[in-house]
């Protein structure tokens, strides 16, 4: 059953993920300025940050963890103001040098119910993920 | 609020996470037989299952540790044939007393169209803070 994203929007999303991994800044403006964006505390520098630049923080310090970090969108899920992007976070750890495919699940809340991706902006993100899985990959110790 | 759920939908949702908690086994036939069950590997019996019955290995490893462990829902995210429970997994910790609760998605994959109860579940797969879940199962279960 087709979900409700069209081409349009799955490539608009695509390409954020572009232009995250090459570190270009316009990925941001996806963002509302005072975007809300959550990160689990049991990974460094995890918390809540009040906007996407106040977040950097946390990205920077995760290409500080990892050697070509970049988040691979897989699915792609939208409910009204809501989307989810299933994927694998990839990288190399640069303590450990375990290279890692780390499941996922970005939850983005939207600034509008519908229309086209392009003419949103993200007003909150949340990330989801194995959170072990990656303290294993750069502390080499294995939970449980 | 769900733009491609109807409130039927969610509540039939919700019923099911309560039956869950009850460990009412009419849950499991909101599967199909041959579902697919994938659980962190991070997680003790973490693994892939085929069939609710299997995935009760993972889901008694758990509740063998630690005291009235249930997910609880918050919001239904429904697009085609996938839905995304975004909730919090609580439990008490027996050691201890310590109540937790780890952030956690059920990815869902359902079959057919319509309502919800008409339907089956043919996946699901957990995706959560496993430091956190595996934290607590440690701190509950030193041995």
């Amino acid at each position: 059953m087709p979900g409700s994203l069209s081409e349009e929007d799955i490539d608009y999303i695509r390409e954020g993920y572009r232009l995250f991994e090459e570190g270009d800044p316009a990925f941001l403006d996806r963002f509302t300025p005072d975007a809300t964006l959550v990160f689990p505390e049991t990974l460094p520098k995890g918390g809540t940050y009040g906007s996407p630049w106040e977040a950097l923080e946390y990205f920077n310090n995760v290409g500080e963890l990892f050697e070509d970090p970049h988040p691979e969108p897989e699915e792609f899920i939208r409910d009204g103001h809501r989307l989810v992007v299933l994927g694998h976070f990839h990288g190399r750890s640069r303590a450990t040098g375990e290279l890692v495919a780390i499941r996922f699940a970005h939850v983005y809340r939207l600034t509008g119910v519908e229309g086209a991706l392009s003419q949103q902006r993200y007003a909150a993100f949340e990330l989801l993920i194995d959170t072990a899985a990656v303290v294993a990959a750069i502390t080499g110790q294995r939970a449980g | 609020m769900s733009a491609n759920l109807t409130p039927e939908d969610v509540e039939y949702l919700r019923e099911g996470y309560r039956l869950f908690r009850e460990h009412d086994p009419e849950f499991m036939e909101r599967f199909a037989p041959d579902a697919t069950f994938v659980f962190p590997t991070t997680l003790p019996a973490g693994g892939t299952y085929e069939g609710p019955w299997e995935a009760l290995e993972f889901m008694t490893t758990v509740s063998n540790r630690v005291d009235d462990p249930h997910p609880e829902p918050e919001e239904f995210i429904g697009d085609g044939d996938r839905l995304v429970m975004l909730g919090t997994w609580h439990a008490v910790l027996p050691t201890s007393g310590r109540r937790v609760a780890v952030r956690l998605a059920h990815v869902f994959t359902w079959s057919g169209e319509g309502a919800l109860a008409e339907r089956k579940a043919t996946s699901l797969e957990v995706i959560c803070d496993t430091a956190s879940f595996a934290a607590a199962l440690a701190e509950a279960d030193p041995g």
